[in-house]
């Protein structure tokens, strides 16, 4: 069994021996110079009661002394023979959390690898020519799934204070692009597999002919082929209701994403008084129905001056 | 077992290729570096009216054929330069020689104040606008109107809504009906919500939308065109040429977002136009409105407006005076292919002569008939 009392002395002495060490790093500088600075005084008791540093002009020392002292007092207190059980109870129950916690995080994210690795296995699969079934879209959305489950809840932590609403529009930009860039390489993704798929075609073909001792005259002529297949795959995938899927999701994302950027960048616009994107939007609006409503005026003026002429 | 392969011949192969090669490069930097002629849109015009970003162009031809002037609205997707590429491969000088004079709406740069427009603003408010000024000017009452693309919508629906300002409607590559499956940018309307990023961005930016078409067909679009242009680099003709068409490709301006989003849910996602069902600025859409006379073109092998979206349009308008002429061509080709240009430009210019003296011939019937009349009746 571990001796709890003097683990916790050790912790308690090597604490107060830092403290009292901090203690004294700002004052003896100022004892060194030797200008009119550090002969003035610039210095304060750094036993435990002591008022050298009472006057206004030291009076940040005097809070950094202030400070310094009742976390030593803390410290002493809490290293007492009478609260060290709790003390060592609490510290074993902090650390217990923090390893499940980390548990659970490393478990989701093992979960994702292994998930990740099958799915990027696949990719190195032979996939069949004009065939878009195997797609594999489960790797993009493990990571989603992840991002979602362990990363996204840390961001909507609600916000306080002053700046809440800056750290929230914060949050949220980090958010979206997140969302929207995992839907953009998951779409960019979807355009290699064409080229994959082409590539396996023409090796075959291109094998074929050396096997039966035919060599390749006419570099146009493969290229040829190449792109009429390259331009098969690409209409199989393009019309695939997958790519359909993935292109929506890009573009909603996108739009979440630039939606949140546009208020990000009118809060900057509006601190440095310029005239943020809604604003002129308003502005815009009101022009827009104003020039509405004075074409309609006009062709009734004019059709009226026509009767009247008539 | 395995055969025997001719090494000799693959390594005289490569070092023939090699000089080859060498050879091509050295011209290629000739021509590269030497001075193109890669402008576009040269044929001469003025600009004869302007509202906001919206400018009108205006070509006269050296001698005025066809009495009725033509409008041309082309799409708010790229621009309308792609009708004067460069000479001897435009539309506009085609027009022009046959004696029709032109006027052609230039939509402009869209930029974040534009935001709001809807269809009915493009077409109640800037078409109808230059529409009147048109006629104001050449002291008629009824223009031509030829319309492309998503600007052939916007004629369709000018023309239903104002049937009594054209004489003759020609739609070209003309979208109508939404209902089905082929091409892939119709899967992708329906199936994605595409409109929100109009929303997000102010306007649907060009660019984006540049990057859709190209997706169309990656492996033509993206790599085989420019291995094309690397197998021609030493060929200057084909390099401006090449250079002409990336100018307009490119250049694409930003869709209004309103204008984008409702083309996507009451044209593509519901099909409201066909079955004249679509309701602009409080007034319907009816097709059975269109008795004017009507020439529609499409492409057998367009495959951003297939021809199953053009090829209904004639049989639900009002008109008893409409063809459809299908070429063997894609979208772009239609305008700039060398075949199409001997067909596509002379065919309009003739049917709209012949509809034209026509419609002059009777009138000036009518007018003898009424002096005969009215010398009757004197008598």
């Amino acid at each position: 069994m571990t001796d709890t009392t003097t683990q916790s002395n050790e912790i308690g002495n090597f604490v107060e021996s830092w403290m009292t060490m901090a203690k004294k790093f700002w004052p003896e500088p100022g004892n060194n110079r030797e200008d009119g600075l550090g002969s003035s005084g610039l210095k304060f008791d750094s036993g435990n009661g002591g008022g050298q540093a009472d006057d206004d002009k030291y009076k940040t020392y005097k809070t950094f002394e202030n400070s310094i002292n009742n976390s030593i007092a803390f410290i002493k207190l809490m290293m007492a023979p009478e609260n060290r059980e709790t003390l060592h109870r609490s510290v074993a129950a902090y650390t217990e959390a923090l390893t499940e916690s980390a548990g659970d995080s490393l478990e989701n994210f093992i979960e994702f690898q292994s998930q990740a690795v099958k799915s990027f296995a696949k990719v190195g699969e032979h996939t069949k020519a004009y065939t878009l079934d195997d797609l594999d879209h489960s790797a993009f959305e493990s990571f989603r799934e992840l991002y979602r489950n362990e990363l996204q809840k840390y961001l909507k932590i609600p916000k306080i204070g002053l700046p809440r609403e800056y750290h929230e529009r914060m949050s949220e930009l980090v958010d979206k692009s997140t969302i929207f860039f995992s839907h953009l390489i998951e779409l960019i993704y979807q355009f290699t597999t064409p080229f994959e798929k082409t590539n396996r075609v023409m090796q075959d073909k291109i094998k074929k002919m050396l096997e039966g001792g035919e060599v390749v005259e006419d570099p146009k002529q493969v290229y040829n082929d190449w792109i009429k297949i390259l331009e098969g795959h690409f209409m199989d995938m393009l019309k695939s209701k997958e790519y359909t899927d993935v292109l929506n999701d890009t573009i909603t994302s996108l739009a979440a994403y630039k939606g949140v950027k546009n208020s990000v960048t009118d809060a900057f616009l509006k601190e440095m008084q310029i005239p943020t994107g809604r604003e002129m939007d308003e502005v815009y609006k009101d022009i827009y129905n104003m020039k509405k409503k004075i074409r309609d005026l006009s062709r009734q003026v004019a059709k009226l001056q026509k009767k009247q002429e008539a | 077992m395995n055969a025997k392969i001719p090494v000799d011949l693959i390594l005289r192969n490569i070092e023939e290729s090699r000089k080859t090669t060498r050879k091509k490069l050295r011209r290629a930097t000739a021509v590269l570096t030497s001075k193109l002629d890669t402008d576009i849109s040269t044929t001469p015009y003025r600009i004869v009216y302007e509202e906001d970003r919206v400018k009108l162009k205006h070509y006269r031809p050296e001698q005025v054929k066809c009495q009725t002037p033509l409008l041309i609205i082309y799409a708010l997707i790229n621009r309308e330069t792609m009708l004067d590429l460069q000479p001897r491969r435009s539309v506009v000088e085609s027009l022009l020689a046959q004696g029709v004079e032109i006027y052609m709406v230039d939509w402009g740069y869209p930029t974040r104040k534009d935001q709001y427009l809807t269809i009915g603003d493009h077409v109640n408010g800037f078409i109808a606008n230059i529409v009147d000024f048109i006629c104001k000017e050449k002291k008629i009452e009824q223009l031509n109107i030829m319309g492309i693309c998503m600007g052939g919508v916007f004629s369709i629906i000018y023309t239903a809504l104002n049937p009594h300002r054209v004489k003759n409607l020609v739609t070209t590559v003309t979208p109508s009906n939404f209902d089905t499956d082929k091409g892939l940018l119709n899967v992708w309307m329906k199936q994605t919500d595409a409109q929100i990023l109009g929303d997000v961005y102010a306007n649907m930016p060009g660019d984006i939308m540049n990057l859709g078409f190209l997706l169309l067909n990656p492996a033509r679009l993206i790599i085989d065109k420019y291995v094309g242009f690397i197998q021609n680099i030493d060929d200057k003709n084909y390099v401006e040429n090449f250079i002409r068409m990336e100018k307009w490709i490119f250049d694409s301006p930003d869709v209004p977002a309103a204008t984008f989003r409702e083309f996507i849910d009451e044209l593509y996602k519901k099909n409201l136009l066909i079955d004249s069902k679509l309701v602009i600025d409080g007034e319907r859409v009816d097709l059975q409105k269109i008795t004017m006379p009507v020439l529609n073109f499409y492409g057998r092998f367009d495959h951003l407006v297939p021809p199953e979206m053009c090829g209904l349009l004639t049989s639900r308008i009002g008109s008893s005076d409409k063809e459809d002429i299908c070429f063997d061509t894609g979208h772009i080709g239609i305008y700039v292919s060398s075949k199409c240009q001997r067909e596509f430009a002379p065919k309009i210019a003739a049917w709209l002569l012949a509809r034209d003296n026509k419609n002059e011939s009777l009138q000036s019937e009518e007018k003898h008939g009424q002096k005969r009349q009215a010398l009757q009746a004197l008598l």
